[in-house]
């Protein structure tokens, strides 16, 4: 290192982009700075001049950069301009709030030949975290001096030119305590340094060169290439080749040296939300109470929405149905006999009856939105994949499967992140058996009419769908993937209060999305079956859906359902609400006043409707869920083995529960 | 380092960022630093696109009812061999 001659220094600002680098070059330069270009670059270069006691600074900005790699141009400028140009002392600005992503650039910064001086910035910021650091101990940590300095207020500068002076005039004063390669690695840069030792271009350090050719770095791999001799060239890239993982224990090294640093320097006392958030996740993130919560939480989220939801859904029956039939049939008085039919059974029979899922569809979204919003749902999700890992399923498909208690649609969608074909496909096939809202909405509807305890049967509902998904994922697991596995790590975010504009927001949003479906599906599905259940003669039991739903009889008989839960079925097909739709058209309900609920109690046998209900949540996804599947298996043969998979797995399960349930009930 | 935290992620199942960091006695923003370079690496990667980040523009929001806030990396394929290559 040399000694200053004269009175000048020559300082490089270093620093990455948001650590106030700016507000330093500012207040050191004030006016006296002047701006350009890179020479040979777009990117902009500004330098300028300050005085302290007698010496002058010339301060060059260097492009914020968050390492030192060959990333990017403003990093290749930092790296050369230091190299090449060799400053006096290099001053490296970081932010004390984010000290451990800000020293990564220092650790970079030591190995060159040239002297760091630390701006430890945003002091004051990081005190009002909580973060007390101790600057001395930093500064014997790292070996160079470190300047503690809040730039917006101005305070730190004159000391940091002191330590800059100081450390420029005596380089003997300057011992850094640069990072190491990770230990199993040392052999082998050492080797490489003495294979390039004689041939690195003037100014470049050998080890530092050593490092970037381990690291990967095209640019200086290319470099030595060009300067080296072909048999030391070779032996260096047989080392490359056999250690791939070279890079990992360069940036290892690298990061073992931050957390010793910030072990040694940073006091940082425990906020009062992380003790909260690690109080709650001991319980919710754990492999048999975090079940046990998601389990419990879950049957509260449907005891709230029948609770509270089914009497306003009754509510809603009577004086929505029940008025608006009663005003079209007054309104209607003279008008035929077709329009009376349309109007009444078909229309208000059919959207109304799925109408009245609002208050049971806003309570459910409402739950899950404070779920969400307070971030449980990360919780539950954790929890969720431990468990379907041990089942044997692709540990990355509960990310889309979880989507799709929502919708299955995005389900289908969300399989895009699984890499290997065979598991994408399989989390696609499996991934309509999660029950999405619109088919909890029809058990939610449907549930109360049959049973006099919902809760405990929609809670077997969705046990029984997730058993199924359970068993096919473990069929897929052995049979097909062979036991592979893809792992990943998740963000568990902290517990908050919930937000009531951002939960109304999307709770909006979702019934909004409901009643669009309503007025054009639903609608058109409800004009097309009162049509076909008119047709052609007028009478519902020889009209034209009578006879297509006498087609499928014999099938529904094996469960103990006539032909109108068959076709209600079918017409599921194109969105799940059309189930009610249907069976409120097919059993008349908006014309007579008496209730879908009342009439299907008295139409079908416990054994019947519970068959129907593991039939309906077990059967084919909608049309758009389909459309889905298509679009991301790119294929008709998987889009029909779907199909015909879930058809045959809902036929087993309607016809196993109507048998089982008849002997039961004898 | 980061070979550790790698062989801990490619041991199967999720973890959270809390779990590893107290496993790695490093900080949990020493290891988001971590997973940033193993990302820029190429053997981590963000699951995004789903809704992993947020439903803004997510043309599936109106009807989905789960957002999902936290984040999520994956072991790409140069990862597993990286932790593969390290147990040799």
């Amino acid at each position: 290192m040399t000694m200053r001659e004269g009175n000048s220094i020559r300082i490089a600002l270093a620093g990455q982009p948001n650590v106030g680098k700016s507000t330093v070059f500012n207040l050191l330069t004030g006016l006296d700075q002047h701006v350009g270009n890179w020479p040979g670059k777009t990117v902009e270069q500004k330098a300028g001049t300050c005085q302290y006691e007698d010496w002058t600074f010339d301060v060059i900005d260097l492009p914020g950069t968050y390492s030192l790699s060959a990333n990017s141009p403003e990093e290749l400028i930092a790296r050369e301009y230091i190299i090449k140009e060799k400053p006096d002392v290099v001053v490296a600005i970081v932010n004390a709030t984010t000290l451990e992503r800000s020293l990564y650039l220092v650790a970079e910064l030591l190995p060159l030949p040239v002297p760091v001086v630390v701006g430890l910035n945003m002091v004051d910021v990081a005190e009002q975290h909580g973060l007390k650091i101790e600057t001395h101990v930093l500064e014997a940590a790292l070996g160079v001096p470190v300047v503690p300095m809040i730039a917006t207020k101005g305070q730190g500068i004159r000391e940091l030119l002191a330590r800059i002076q100081e450390i420029a005039c005596d380089g003997a004063k300057y011992t850094p305590n640069a990072p190491d390669i990770r230990a199993d690695h040392k052999d082998i840069l050492e080797r490489i340094e003495v294979l390039i030792s004689d041939h690195v271009p003037t100014g470049y350090p050998p080890t530092w060169v050593a490092l970037k050719i381990l690291e990967g770095d095209e640019q200086i791999t290319e470099m030595m290439r060009v300067h080296l001799p072909q048999e030391a060239w070779d032996e260096i890239y047989g080392i490359i080749k056999q250690h791939e993982d070279a890079c990992v224990a360069v940036a290892s090294g690298r990061y073992a040296w931050i957390a010793r640093m910030i072990r040694a320097a940073i006091v940082k006392p425990k906020a009062g939300p992380i003790i909260l958030t690690d109080r709650l996740d001991r319980w919710a993130t754990h492999p048999l109470w975090g079940l046990l919560i998601l389990a419990g939480i879950l049957g509260l989220t449907f005891w709230l929405t029948y609770a509270i939801g089914s009497p306003l859904q009754e509510l809603m029956d009577i004086y929505l149905v029940g008025t608006l039939s009663d005003l079209a049939t007054q309104a209607l008085a003279t008008a035929p006999n077709w329009i009376t039919g349309l109007v009444i059974d078909g229309i208000i029979g059919g959207v109304g009856g799925v109408l009245t899922f609002f208050p049971i569809l806003l309570i459910f979204f409402a739950v899950l939105g404070i779920l969400e919003d307070v971030g449980y749902m990360a919780r539950a999700a954790y929890v969720m994949d431990r468990f379907m890992h041990l089942m044997g399923l692709h540990g990355k498909s509960f990310l889309p499967l979880f989507l799709g208690f929502g919708c299955n649609v995005p389900s289908v969608m969300g399989a895009r992140v699984i890499e290997s074909e065979r598991g994408r496909l399989l989390t696609i096939l499996v991934a309509p058996l999660v029950p999405c809202a619109a088919r909890m909405g029809v058990v939610a509807f449907l549930a109360p009419a049959f049973f006099d305890a919902p809760t405990i049967i929609s809670w077997g509902l969705l046990t029984i769908n997730l058993t199924v998904l359970v068993a096919s994922g473990l069929l897929i697991h052995k049979v097909i993937l062979r036991g592979e596995h893809v792992a990943f790590i998740m963000e568990l975010p902290l517990y908050h209060l919930p937000n009531w504009r951002t939960i109304a927001i999307s709770v909006w949003q979702r019934l909004l999305s409901f009643l669009h479906k309503a007025g054009t599906i639903i609608l058109a599905v409800s004009i097309i079956i009162w049509a076909l259940s008119t047709l052609p003669s007028g009478d519902i039991e020889n009209s034209l859906m009578a006879t297509l739903g006498r087609l499928l009889e014999p099938i529904g008989r094996l469960m103990g359902l006539d032909w109108r839960m068959m076709v209600a079925l079918l017409t599921s097909f194109i969105a799940k609400e059309n189930a009610v739709a249907t069976l409120s058209v097919l059993f008349g309900t908006g014309g007579n006043g008496a209730s879908l609920a009342t009439i299907l109690r008295t139409t079908l046998t416990p054994a019947a409707a519970l068959a129907f209900l593991v039939m309906q949540m077990l059967f084919i996804p909608c049309v758009a869920t389909v459309g889905a599947i298509r679009q991301e298996t790119m294929s008709w043969r998987w889009t029909i083995f779907s199909v015909v998979f879930l058809l045959l797995v809902s036929l087993t399960g309607g016809v196993l529960t109507y048998q089982i349930a008849s002997l039961l009930g004898r | 380092m980061l070979h550790r935290f790698l062989q801990i992620v490619c041991s199967g199942g999720a973890f959270s960022l809390k779990q590893v960091a107290q496993q790695l006695d490093v900080s949990e923003a020493l290891l988001e630093s971590m997973i940033d370079e193993l990302v820029r690496m190429g053997y981590l990667r963000p699951l995004e696109g789903i809704c992993i980040d947020h439903c803004n523009g997510c043309p599936m929001a109106g009807t989905c009812s789960i957002g999902g806030s936290g984040r999520v990396w994956a072991l790409t394929e140069a990862g597993k061999r990286i932790v593969q290559s390290g147990a040799s």
